[in-house]
């Protein structure tokens, strides 16, 4: 019998998920090695990037294949803020998140009628189109060259410390924040709407669920979340170029988070964050690194395992996480 | 906490509209309806119209254009020309969740339920846009199910119901968004004939409650036993409307049915 979806909070999750993230802001104390820090840190901003392109993706079903172009969005409108008018990152994600917004709502009027390849075609396109527009207005954007914060010792102002307990800190409130909005979508009426969207776009219209509504006002929120992101990669990185924050790779490493871990869950991003970060750096480390190549084929060999023997993704493996699915 | 990200929005076809100075007792009024796709003109100035409270049978060949029809109130296509006047309303080109709020619903000739949800699940999410509250719309979904018959399959997948059930089904979606029009389509096609008598009864029980209903069907039997009204459609065309009695005798309609060779055959044999 199909669990129940529910509407109110489970307060039954509250204790082990407060002890979990006591557990998670603890850890970082305990470790000195800057190395795993970042490993982690990589980690929350992947699952998080996962659960923000979930709502879109995962929840109405419209596989957006240009989502870095929103990371890039907010990298570049929060590091070219932070490099020209000392705006503080802090508050320079704020306008991000709004060109972020406004981008997304045109987008979304534009593709988002329509379906399946031709959607994946024009999102690919759109993703592209930001990076090479990047790359074109030089004088703005820094061009190839990209935006560089340059370290000028410890800066509360501008988020710039030592080590990297801080980013680790920023990255998991990112990622609860993501967690957060995507699991209220998916218990409320809009978070109905979405699944019956993707289940039979033709039956959730003659039943009265505003399509255009419902799928735009998911990418809006999808993009705001990913260019808060994209802000905090500015500050972890320091450094952003067309390529890092809005190139092809970038947009499949997200998806693949989701998929891997499982579409149109909460928990699924995260589950494939943990699978594929460490795995990433295990298999630079052993051979020998490089971003085309080794990186590829190992993406390549997980994504047929998971779609052969787990389409549903890796949170079908542990059941009690994948929680409340449809009604 | 629910939250509710979408603005809720009141129907406004679930209340009895208000008389205005032009109200004439028509719930739905068409007038020069047109529907061309690429040189074939599927509805060929169509007008006719349906009194509050009626229900009107609408039958004729395959292809007739029926199922066009009832795709251009619903908004599914663009009409080339003509109005649809919805209790006074002109909503030719409305968008479909539009005209499902107004209070007009259809359901489909080849069921189309929203498979990996429950019965009961299909349901309530044709009623949320009036109830903001998960739990007040799963309450009406309950009341709606029990009525139309499908407490036992509640919460049965969609996927899994027999024919019947997954008709039973698309009315009882319809009745969750409160519409005081439905648009059966083919709601009896495959069923046996004492399935055809209890769907019969509950559509006669609608319209004890003021439900208004464009019936589409092949059932002859079902069309004449229910309609106050029957209209002829014929390549795009109404030949023929009035009660159901005249209708059945009308030469133009016959002939439509059978061909002009069929109709001569059947004069023949009843000289």
């Amino acid at each position: 019998m199909p669990a129940q979806r529910d509407s109110k909070f489970n307060w039954a999750w509250t204790v082990p998920l407060f002890l979990l993230a006591v557990a998670v802001l603890t850890l970082p104390l305990l470790m000195s090695q800057r190395y795993l820090l970042r490993v982690l840190i990589n980690i929350f901003f992947f699952a998080a990037l996962g659960s923000a392109w979930n709502i879109i993706g995962g929840y109405a079903g419209q596989l957006s294949l240009g989502h870095a172009a929103f990371v890039a969005f907010g990298a570049y409108t929060t590091g070219l803020l932070l490099f020209h008018y000392n705006v503080p990152p802090w508050a320079g994600v704020l306008p991000g998140a709004i060109v972020a917004a406004v981008v997304a709502y045109f987008l979304g009027k534009l593709v988002l009628r329509l379906r399946g390849p031709y959607l994946a075609l024009s999102t690919l396109a759109f993703g592209e189109i930001v990076r090479i527009l990047l790359l074109h207005f030089t004088e703005v954007t820094g061009g190839p060259l990209g935006v560089t914060i340059p370290f000028t010792g410890r800066n509360v102002w501008r988020l710039q410390f030592a080590t990297e307990h801080v980013n680790y800190c920023i990255s998991f409130g990112l990622l609860v924040l993501c967690m957060f909005v995507s699991s209220r979508i998916h218990n409320s009426r809009m978070g109905y709407y979405l699944q019956a969207i993707k289940e039979n776009q033709e039956a959730a219209e003659s039943l009265g669920i505003p399509l255009a509504r419902t799928k735009n006002l998911a990418l809006v929120i999808s993009a705001i979340l990913t260019s808060a992101l994209g802000g905090f990669y500015l500050i972890f990185m320091t450094y952003i170029d067309p390529y890092a924050v809005a190139g092809i790779h970038l947009s499949i490493e997200i998806i693949l988070v989701a998929i891997i871990g499982g579409l149109g869950t909460v928990w699924g991003p995260v589950i494939g964050a943990c699978t594929l970060v460490p795995l990433m750096e295990i298999s630079n480390f052993v051979l020998g690194g490089g971003r085309a190549g080794a990186s590829m084929l190992i993406y390549a060999v997980i994504l047929i395992s998971v779609v052969l023997f787990r389409p549903k993704g890796l949170i079908t493996l542990l059941p009690k996480l994948e929680g409340y699915r449809s009604e | 906490m629910d939250v509710d990200l979408l603005v809720p929005i009141e129907p406004q076809g679930a209340m009895v509209m208000e008389s205005t100075a032009h109200d004439n007792g028509n719930i739905l009024e068409l007038h020069h309806l047109r529907k061309v796709f690429g040189g074939l003109a599927a509805v060929d100035d169509v007008s006719f119209h349906i009194a509050r409270g009626e229900i009107i049978g609408l039958i004729g060949p395959n292809g007739a254009g029926k199922s066009t029809i009832v795709n251009l109130i619903m908004g599914g296509h663009k009409a080339d020309g003509g109005t649809i006047m919805f209790n006074g309303e002109n909503i030719v080109n409305c968008r479909t969740d539009e005209v499902v709020r107004r209070g007009i619903a259809r359901t489909f000739q080849v069921e189309n339920p929203l498979l990996n949800m429950t019965a009961r699940g299909n349901v309530m999410i044709g009623a949320m846009p009036h109830n903001p509250n998960r739990d007040d719309a799963m309450a009406e979904a309950e009341e709606i199910v029990e009525r139309l018959g499908l407490g036992r399959v509640a919460h049965h997948l969609a996927t899994n119901l027999t024919v019947q059930d997954r008709k039973r089904l698309e009315l009882a979606r319809t009745l969750a968004t409160r519409p005081s029009l439905l648009l059966l389509d083919e709601c009896m096609a495959g069923l046996t004939r004492a399935e055809i008598d209890q769907t019969l009864d509950l559509l006669r029980q609608f319209q004890a409650e003021g439900l208004s209903m464009l019936v589409i069907e092949h059932v002859m039997q079902a069309v004449m036993n229910i309609s106050d009204r029957v209209i002829v459609l014929d390549y795009g065309k109404v030949i023929c409307g009035g009660r159901p009695d005249d209708v059945v005798h009308d030469p133009k309609v016959i002939e439509a049915y059978l061909g002009k060779r069929g109709y001569a055959r059947a004069a023949a044999a009843e000289s």
